[in-house]
């Protein structure tokens, strides 16, 4: 093959990378479960990405004797499934598993990431990040979602691989525009 | 890769035959033709003053264009639609690539801001999946986007036959594996086998500074790692010590074997100097140990230091093999393979020692021994920044050991002036010696 071909692939590589990123949200917005949860914001910035909400959920640290889990042995980085059952306001964990659970019907498991582990206060919690936690939005309005006034909860798009995607925001029960 | 049968000269050099040829000739020392025959010996094509800096100022054109489209992106733009976003971005990245290939390969008659399009062309592709990671608010594992990133550059490198698009990659590779091994405390045990991909394609370009930066990459990767399964078995940094003072004598070696091939000899340097670095950094670090209460006892970490070591030890073997194969031993060449036998033994040779004292004065003979080594080689075959660097060790060595034995038993005064007598006792003969062997080198006055 000439490397003028090479090139071309190489190009059209890159280019299927890109659209590959933007087509797996669209497959979860598209096919997803929506998920209601409430949030707790600070405000970062990242150098490659611009000015974004850092969203701190609820369901970011959980109880384990409270929800019943025995299971001890979580390292930092390991995916764990959390079962989410709808609540009023917001959803609320009901199981973790460290295989993919088979959820009771209404029920959504979701794909997550163990942060760290903590037992040392004598509680066990487990700390977790489920990939919607940034929340990028125009500089200069990243101060308008701090302050203990500022109530935010966010909806979530969650398919079938548990995969989640933020899909909206709400400041004070007032939708913010995503986009 | 240089023309095969054709000899590569640095540039001092070959501007000093070219002149001397000129000279010879005028005296009629050498006839037009036998100049003639000597000058298609080496390779001459050299690249003109302007044509550098019509590729400085159109790569440094690129890298501005790339890194504002990157703090664009950062800066947001809420008013444009998705779609819309995704479109521009990928359009300006084949847009760049596409004009780049024209202009570099296709017309040939602006290959170097051809070929600076086509570096943008990567900048933009990079600006692009960060600029979609904020647009749908993506953050899970983001150390990816530099993997792809990485991959997506290194791939238009190689298809292009791109040094600085290889150098890109590796460095995003580089960036990659500090995210993965900081940010989300993994070993990354894929790392290795894509800088390997890298040196291959570094020999295939003739590219010495991807190889450069693929072997500061393998060292990070290394250290962190072994520092890592060190501090979950417990007991001091050893594991990391004498793991990266045997990569240090492996690509020592390597590099040495490969100066003994014409061939080789362009690519010889990156291993010389990274190989000597951090052999000397590690073995000095390691005169600096409290003895050890537990070696490495963990499987892992021994199967890595066992393996750096047999590489290592494979490299001295194969330079001894190219050594006998190409001319005839002489104690001057055999002093290099000397210095780098010790290192590369100092894994074994240290779980061997008892506890205590021996091993520090094991580090401490071993630098000695790789530093008179390099001292050797670097004057046996001229190269400066080898010889430097086994320089500067050795004045670093003396403090070190200066004020491990005098701290305690001189008083104040009298231990800052005699260490200031010493240093400058040792700085004066340092430097006659190196300007006698700079004179040597350059066949005239030293400077």
């Amino acid at each position: 093959m000439t490397s003028r071909r090479w090139f071309f692939l190489a190009v059209c590589a890159q280019a299927l990378v890109l659209l590959a990123m933007v087509g797996a949200y669209q497959y979860t917005l598209a096919t997803g479960t929506r998920v209601r949860v409430a949030t707790e914001p600070v405000d970062p910035w990242d150098p490659f990405r611009g000015e974004y909400v850092q969203l701190r959920y609820r369901i970011s640290t959980l109880d384990l004797a409270a929800l019943g889990v025995t299971e001890r042995n979580f390292t930092r980085g390991q995916t764990v499934w959390v079962v989410l059952a709808p609540g009023e306001p917001d959803w609320q964990p009901v199981a973790v598993a460290t295989a993919r659970p088979r959820p009771a019907p209404g029920q959504v498991p979701v794909r997550a990431r163990v942060e760290w582990f903590e037992e040392w206060t004598g509680v066990p919690r487990l700390h977790l990040r489920y990939g919607t936690e940034s929340f990028f939005v125009p500089e200069g309005e990243a101060a308008a979602f701090q302050g203990r006034e500022v109530v935010l909860e966010a909806e979530w798009a969650v398919d079938r691989f548990g995969r989640a995607v933020l899909t909206r925001l709400f400041r004070n029960g007032r939708e913010v525009r995503v986009e | 890769m240089p023309e095969p049968g054709l000899r590569s000269l640095p540039r001092p050099c070959r501007d000093w035959l070219a002149a001397e040829l000129a000279y010879w000739e005028a005296e009629g020392l050498l006839t037009p033709q036998q100049g003639e025959a000597i000058r298609k010996l080496y390779r001459w094509e050299e690249e003109s003053a302007r044509s550098r800096t019509t590729a400085t100022v159109s790569i440094l054109g690129a890298v501005l264009l790339g890194l504002g489209a990157i703090l664009f992106v950062a800066a947001n733009w809420p008013e444009i639609p998705r779609s819309w976003r995704v479109a521009l971005l990928l359009s300006a990245t084949l847009g760049s690539h596409g004009l780049g290939w024209w202009l570099w390969r296709d017309q040939a008659r602006y290959p170097r801001v051809g070929h600076a399009l086509v570096l943008l062309g990567n900048l933009l592709y990079g600006a692009g999946i960060w600029q979609i990671g904020q647009m749908y608010h993506l953050e899970i594992h983001w150390s990816a986007g530099f993997l792809a990133w990485a991959l997506g550059c290194l791939a238009t490198a190689w298809a292009a036959g791109s040094r600085p698009g290889l150098a890109m990659g590796a460095l995003l590779l580089v960036a990659w594996n500090l995210a993965e091994q900081m940010g989300f405390a993994r070993a990354n045990p894929l790392l290795p086998v894509l800088l390997g991909v890298v040196g291959v394609a570094a020999y295939g370009l003739g590219a010495p500074e991807s190889l450069a930066v693929a072997q500061g990459g393998l060292a990070l990767w290394l250290g962190a790692n072994l520092h890592r399964w060190q501090q979950e078995v417990g007991g001091g940094p050893h594991g990391v010590i004498t793991g990266l003072a045997a990569l240090g004598a492996g690509l020592l070696a390597a590099g040495m074997a490969q100066e003994l091939r014409e061939r080789y000899r362009p690519l010889a340097w990156p291993y010389l100097l990274t190989g000597s670095a951090l052999g000397l950094l590690a073995l000095f670090l390691g005169t600096f140990l409290t003895p050890p209460d537990r070696w490495v006892s963990e499987a892992r970490s021994l199967g890595l230091l066992a393996g750096t070591g047999l590489l290592a030890l494979g490299t001295v073997v194969w330079a001894l093999r190219q050594l006998r194969e190409t001319a005839p031993a002489s104690w001057q060449r055999l002093a290099p393979l000397a210095a780098a036998a010790p290192a590369v033994l100092a894994p074994a040779l240290l779980a061997l020692l008892p506890v205590g004292g021996p091993v520090r004065i094991g580090f401490n003979l071993l630098l000695l021994a790789a530093i008179l080594g390099l001292l050797a080689y670097g004057y046996d075959h001229r190269n400066q920044a080898v010889v430097n660097l086994a320089l500067v060790t050795f004045v670093a060595q003396v403090l070190a050991r200066y004020f491990d034995f005098f701290w305690q038993v001189l008083d104040r005064s009298l231990f800052f002036m005699a260490g200031g007598v010493l240093l400058l006792a040792v700085g004066y003969v340092l430097e006659r010696s190196r300007r006698r062997w700079l004179r040597e080198w350059q066949g005239g006055e030293g400077r």
